[in-house]
């Protein structure tokens, strides 16, 4: 997420960012959710989440998944564990299913209030819509 | 839960009351409910009073104990209501979404994304 939007919005108790997963792009788009909810165990699931998009391009094997734990200061063996438990599967496969639910068919996809915005926009729509979602709120 | 405790203690109470009736025919008639009672030397009469002494108490502690039992285990639910209710991380020992920002914040932005 667009760290401006986190500085502007997010610092001041204006907006709150919430993560769903859908991997919709086959098996490895799975398999990152599901080590990104490993991270998140052990606190660290925004600094995962941030190095599994710089890492896009060397794909999501498990090796790299793991690699990318240590990079990220995991508990390797504790994720390898929580990892491979076949435990946050559930939930990824939930969000995916409720994603479906929406009306999402791409990423990302996002719902500002409710709304929905789809595709990579410029900021200034993500403002725009934000500022329209915080009067409507009736927050000024 | 609490009525449960209250039914309990009101029990107590009311038993407490028949053993103080019981009493005072010991000590006053001499009769145990309308009947003559067997050996009413003064040592029944004391054995009796002790008896009933500690029939008082367990009754009164048994009353306390009730009251505190169930205001306990009404604020216990409460407070698991809101665990649930809220956006936590933990949710029936289960992991939340994650999220950046304040629970109570007026603008939430939900992001579907791959990471691919």
């Amino acid at each position: 997420m667009e760290p401006k939007l986190y500085k502007e919005y997010v610092k001041d108790g204006t907006l709150r960012i919430e993560w769903r997963d859908f991997p919709y792009r086959g098996q490895e788009s799975v398999n990152a959710a599901i080590a990104a909810r490993a991270a998140q165990v052990q606190g660290r699931f925004w600094e995962y989440h941030d190095l599994l998009y710089n890492s896009q391009f060397s794909g999501f094997s498990d090796e790299n998944l793991t690699e990318l734990a240590r990079e990220a200061g995991l508990d390797a063996q504790r994720f390898e564990s929580d990892y491979r438990s076949g435990r946050y599967e559930g939930l990824v496969r939930a969000d995916f299913r409720k994603g479906l639910k929406a009306g999402v068919n791409g990423t990302p996809t996002f719902f500002i209030n409710g709304k929905m915005l789809v595709g990579l926009q410029p900021i200034g729509v993500f403002e725009d819509a934000i500022e329209d979602a915080r009067r409507e709120a009736g927050g000024g | 839960m609490r009525l449960g405790f209250s039914s309990f203690g009101a029990t107590a109470v009311i038993w407490s009351a028949c053993w103080l009736r019981i009493v005072y025919n010991c000590w006053d008639e001499t009769r145990l409910r309308g009947r003559t009672l067997i050996g009413t030397g003064p040592d029944v009469y004391m054995k009796w009073r002790g008896v009933s002494t500690l029939f008082i108490f367990a009754a009164l502690v048994t009353t306390i104990l009730a009251g505190c039992g169930g205001a306990g285990s009404v604020g216990s639910s409460e407070q698991k209501t809101e665990g649930a209710g809220s956006s936590g991380q933990a949710r029936s020992g289960r992991l939340g979404h994650p999220a950046l920002g304040s629970p109570d914040a007026p603008v939430v932005l939900t992001d579907y994304s791959d990471y691919q």
